[in-house]
């Protein structure tokens, strides 16, 4: 048996959601809906007009979603506004989930916006094991000065100093989700979180002797215990088959479908209910050997629009892409639930930083959405707008997963409706 | 072809004035990089572990990936740090997770079996009139067990409890009216197992059992490590020994000695253990955890300046020092010397002890592995129709070579002049076979041998570091040079260009036409000081390999310029960066920034001149400047001279 079937083998033996039975006893005779957000992101741009569908038939490089076209919907001319007309890398990533101007690239503090899937999280903390799964595959980019590096890195923050940690590795992935024993003795549970207790404690007391901006990170710290605190209860109540442990330093491509297999199973199992996935930093210096692609994606990404063969391969790239995204999909419409299938009840956006990534336009950029029917979706109808901030979008996603998220957004204008076809 | 337009803001300068940082003259409190966790756990534990693989990834900024302002913290880490933590807790005691089974038997849960007269009471223990209780177990391994049992007495005369391994007795015991662990140690084959509690005297005594936990294998004494005999001591763990172990711990851990209130603190969660019935030893292992998972020891803790200037403690410079040249921990010597309070005199010869030290080879990891690009080589997808020779084993040679000059640098066998033009390079078998050197050295070694190269900057493992998968970047390496070398980094390409020039079959030489679509428009603003220094290293291609044609055949043209001065090939180029005191100056502003985990702003330029104009009146020998860093009021004082 190879290792992906063993990791949807795990995936059969899950029974109920395990967030469905933390809700009031009166609630549990209807099957409750657990919404779920999962931000799928590729770095350097897709070019718009090869991932917009005409009358209702997707191009070419989206070829892989056609069998779930009823569920997926492309979304045109959502403005990321706040990437200040566009023009670089460090503009575009930081305010694609934020819609907050990032400043202070080469110098000064770092200044980013909350993103909203961050956002998500915070408000719905404690509610899962974790509030939130933030990963990425592929070579953080290192090379460039001052402040750029986090700029190119980081698609989630929690902060506007504070780049969310995102594992890279689906070794670990594994580990945090089946490797750790859950202390099933109340006893030593119970002093494990005197343990953290006093921790927390430790750094309340510290506090004051600290500069302001030593305290913001005891802040990250406190919260960062706080939530494993509530992390070692809901690990108790979720019960999942452990699925056997992917190898570890795996190639690029397959890294990408085993983290993909593992994040099915962080939403199955109710491990989460955000999480965020960047395919590469932007500029991702990526390549793909095994689809011929031998040079590097952010090169490429510039070269497409002077000669024919980057186009090839960047298209290549963008084909690839989409059909990693419609095996998740299909992953997750293949998990049944009280209400029907996991996608059902999981909004996927996917999500790219440019639609013309030589020139660096991110004015429009492009998004694919799925699922999330259950909660109210309706999919299967592309959108297509003149001229809207993106944020309202993102504003949606908020309401999709019961938060109020009106004051999210530096541009937007108010809300788009997700229940309702253009 | 539509050029959006863009300001280039001043090409070439250096980067504007910040507007503010967050605070001046201090880092934002830094925690422990991956780097830094794994030297900590090493030479406090003497572990071969490296727990920081479970860790999410560090940030880098300014060039480094120990920036407190760029180092955040998520629940990722704390679990991480949690879980690594009871790790190397136990490793000392000599518990190893992976072979040891630890299992607890609350008697109210079930999980028993009993024979004559008893029941639950009071919802938590199994009282016994007459007979006993049977717990089972799995032994995993072969090997020494600890069997501990929780139970208390009463009745006319003291009960006594009989314990049984297998029907065999073990040992009995008299147990208190008071809930009481008896512990016990014998020697378990592999397999299944019968424990019994009987009482010895019924009729006139009961017993009451909580619980029963069986751990093993365990070899308490024998596989205690080195780090046990240093932080503990003790054979047997009692409170007073248990104190005196946090005590010694934690003054290690957090980099100064603890106060009352310190221990105290930690204690408690010893006493609220071992009242709930658990061990000492155990009681012991969570304090221990609580001070490795606890902030001071996480993250560099300084005072708040609060608008002040102040002088750091001892303590405080120590761990900056630790921290700088180890991306560790101080050590014994280094907290003594804290303790005196740090003296200019000592600081310096704190410095030239700790580079002398093999923990100073952090150095080649961290700062020489950011900033030479030696850690980008690992991370090189090269294509392999182009360059097939440049395979994984290619690329950890040539990431050697370089380890091995910055290692020269840092130990003071060469000096910055040296590392940039030493005419002898590193090679290994593979490597001299790349380089097309004769190879006389047996097969794992190392030589240094004429490589007829010169420097850093003409290593296969730069020149590979600073070009794309299928061939050379002259952006990439002049860019590298203002930034690592002159930092005069120049700003991110404008929206947007071409990132390779389309070369065309029958355009001319690949320089001709890179320059030609370069020369257009706003490009040339930036690109004729960037290329005109990376085409210096023309003569080299993707691997580092030296050609004499580019790849369409066009004999190699490694002229280039900066600030007016011409070279011929990189080699001139070298000898001319070694010369120039800029060099010098931005080595010691890289190297402060690393040392000071943050970013360098006008208002530390004074301090830094001072520091470069050390460097080279010491010859441009790295314990000069790492002295003149260590000693300079950057570096122990937080806050800046102008707020008060």
């Amino acid at each position: 048996m190879n290792r992906r079937a063993l990791l949807r083998g795990a995936g059969a033996a899950w029974l109920l959601p395990p967030l469905a039975s933390l809700a009031p006893r009166g609630a549990r005779a209807a099957p409750t809906v657990t919404p779920r957000l999962l931000v799928w992101f590729v770095p350097n741009g897709m070019i718009g007009e090869e991932v917009t569908p005409t009358a209702g038939v997707f191009p070419s490089v989206m070829s892989a979603l056609a069998p779930l076209r009823a569920r997926v919907s492309a979304w045109s001319g959502l403005e990321n506004r706040a990437s200040q007309g566009g023009g670089s890398h460090e503009r575009c990533l930081p305010s694609l989930l934020s819609d907050r101007e990032a400043t202070n690239f080469q110098a000064g503090p770092l200044s980013a916006g909350v993103t909203i899937d961050q956002l998500i999280a915070q408000r719905l903390a404690g509610t899962a094991p974790y509030s939130s799964l933030v990963l990425g595959t592929g070579e953080p980019f290192g090379n460039a000065s001052g402040n750029l590096p986090v700029y190119y890195n980081s698609l989630s923050w929690t902060a506007p100093v504070a780049p969310a940690p995102r594992l890279d590795d689906p070794k670990l992935l594994f580990d945090r989700l089946f490797g750790g024993s859950v202390d099933q003795n109340d006893a030593r549970r119970a002093l494990r979180k005197s343990v953290l207790d006093a921790v927390v404690e430790r750094s309340a007391a510290l506090r004051p002797a600290l500069d302001p901006a030593d305290q913001g990170k005891l802040d990250q710290f406190e919260t960062g215990v706080r939530e494993l605190e509530l992390r070692i209860d809901r690990l108790a109540a979720v019960s999942c088959d452990r699925p056997d442990a992917p190898a570890p330093n795996l190639p690029f491509m397959e890294r990408v479908d085993t983290t993909t297999d593992l994040l099915v199973l962080a939403l199955q199992c109710g491990y989460t209910r955000v999480a965020s996935y960047m395919l590469g930093p932007t500029t991702a210096l990526t390549t793909y050997p095994q689809i011929g692609v031998t040079k590097a994606h952010h090169t490429i990404s510039h070269d497409y629009l002077y000669r024919e063969q980057d186009r090839v391969w960047f298209l290549a790239i963008h084909q690839w892409h989409f059909e990693r995204w419609a095996a998740l999909l299909e992953r997750l419409a293949a998990v049944p639930t009280p209400t029907g299938d996991l996608l059902s009840e999981t909004l996927v956006a996917l999500v790219t930083e440019f639609s013309e990534a030589s020139h660096h336009v991110a004015v429009p950029v492009p998004m694919v959405l799925a699922g999330g029917e259950a909660a109210g979706v309706s999919q299967g109808h592309d959108r297509a707008f003149p001229s809207l901030p993106h944020s309202n979008l993102l504003r949606a996603f908020g309401g999709y997963m019961g938060v109020d998220t009106s004051a999210f957004g530096d541009n937007a204008t108010g809300t788009v409706d997700l229940g309702a076809p253009a | 072809m539509a050029w959006l337009a863009v300001g280039l803001g001043g090409c070439g300068a250096p980067p504007a004035p910040t507007e503010r940082v967050e605070q001046p003259g201090a880092p934002v409190l830094p925690r422990l990089n991956r780097a830094e966790y794994d030297a900590i756990a090493r030479d406090l534990f003497g572990t071969t572990k490296t727990p920081s693989a479970a860790f999410p990834l560090d940030e880098s900024a300014y060039g480094f990936d120990n920036n407190g302002a760029a180092l955040t913290t998520s629940s990722l880490h704390v679990e991480g740090w949690e879980a690594a933590a009871i790790d190397l807790v136990d490793e000392m005691f000599g518990a190893t997770p992976e072979q040891t089974t630890e299992v607890v038997v609350e008697v109210e849960e079930g999980g028993i079996s009993f024979f004559g007269f008893g029941g639950v009471i009071g919802g938590e223990l199994w009282r016994i009139e007459q007979g006993g209780i049977r717990v089972g177990f799995t032994a995993d391994g072969d090997g020494q067990y600890q069997l501990s049992v929780a139970a208390m007495g009463g009745g006319n005369v003291p009960a006594r409890m009989n314990v049984r391994l297998d029907d065999e007795l073990l040992d009995w015991f008299e147990v208190p009216e008071t809930l009481t662990v008896f512990e016990l140690q014998p020697v378990v084959p592999v397999g299944m197992h019968q424990l019994e509690l009987e009482l010895a005297n019924p009729g006139e005594a009961w017993v009451a059992i909580d619980r029963v936990a069986t751990r093993g294998p365990i070899d308490p004494e024998g596989s205690r490590t080195a780090a046990y005999d240093r932080f503990v001591g003790c054979a047997t763990v009692d409170r007073g020994c248990a104190e005196g172990a946090v005590r010694t711990f934690g003054r290690v851990a957090w980099r100064r000695p603890l106060t009352d209130a310190d221990v105290g603190w930690a204690m408690a969660l010893f006493d609220a253990a071992t009242e709930l019935g658990e061990p000492p030893e155990y009681g012991l292992r969570l304090a221990l955890q609580a001070v490795l998972l606890s902030p001071e020891f996480l993250f560099r803790v300084e005072r708040a300046a609060q608008g002040e200037y102040r002088a750091l403690d001892g303590y405080e410079v120590a761990a900056r020092l630790a921290a700088f040249l180890w991306s560790s921990t101080p050590d014994e010597p280094l907290l003594a010397a804290a303790e005196g309070g740090m003296t200019e005199p000592e600081v310096e010869a704190q410095v030239r002890r700790m580079l002398a030290d093999p923990r100073a080879r952090a150095l080649v990891d961290d700062l020489a592995g950011q900033w030479l690009s030696i850690r980008t080589i690992s991370t090189l997808t090269p294509d392999p129709l182009r360059y097939p020779e440049l395979d994984d084993p290619l690329l950890r040679s040539m990431a050697g070579e370089l380890g091995y000059l910055a290692q020269d640098y840092f130990t003071g066998r060469t000096d910055l002049e040296g590392l940039l033009t030493r005419e002898q390079g590193w090679v290994d078998q593979r490597l001299a076979e790349h380089y097309g050197v004769p190879w006389d050295g047996d097969d794992a070694g190392w030589v240094q041998t004429d490589t007829a190269r010169v420097g850093v900057l003409e290593t296969a493992g730069w020149l590979a570091s600073q070009s794309h998968p299928n061939t050379p970047s002259a952006v990439f390496r002049g860019k590298w040079v203002l930034d690592r070398l002159l930092c005069r980094p120049p700003p991110p390409p404008p929206a947007s260009v071409a990132a390779v020039v389309e070369i065309e079959p029958d355009g001319g030489s690949v320089r001709s036409q890179e320059e030609g679509r370069r020369a257009e428009e706003m490009c040339q603003t930036c690109h004729a000081q960037i290329d005109g220094l990376g085409f210096v290293f023309h003569g080299f291609d993707a691997a580092g390999a030296a050609r004499t044609e580019d790849e369409l055949g066009f004999p190699i043209d490694a002229h280039g310029a900066l600030d007016g001065v011409s070279f011929d090939g990189s080699e001139p180029l070298a000898r001319w960066l070694a010369a120039q005191p800029s060099v010098a100056a931005c080595v010691a502003r890289q190297t402060a920034s690393f040392a000071l985990s943050r970013s360098l702003t006008a208002e530390d330029q004074p301090e830094l001149d001072r520091i470069t104009s050390a460097f080279l009146e010491g010859g441009g020998e790295f314990d000069a400047l790492a002295a003149a860093i260590a000693t300079s009021s950057l570096f122990r004082y937080r806050g800046h001279p102008e707020a008060d």
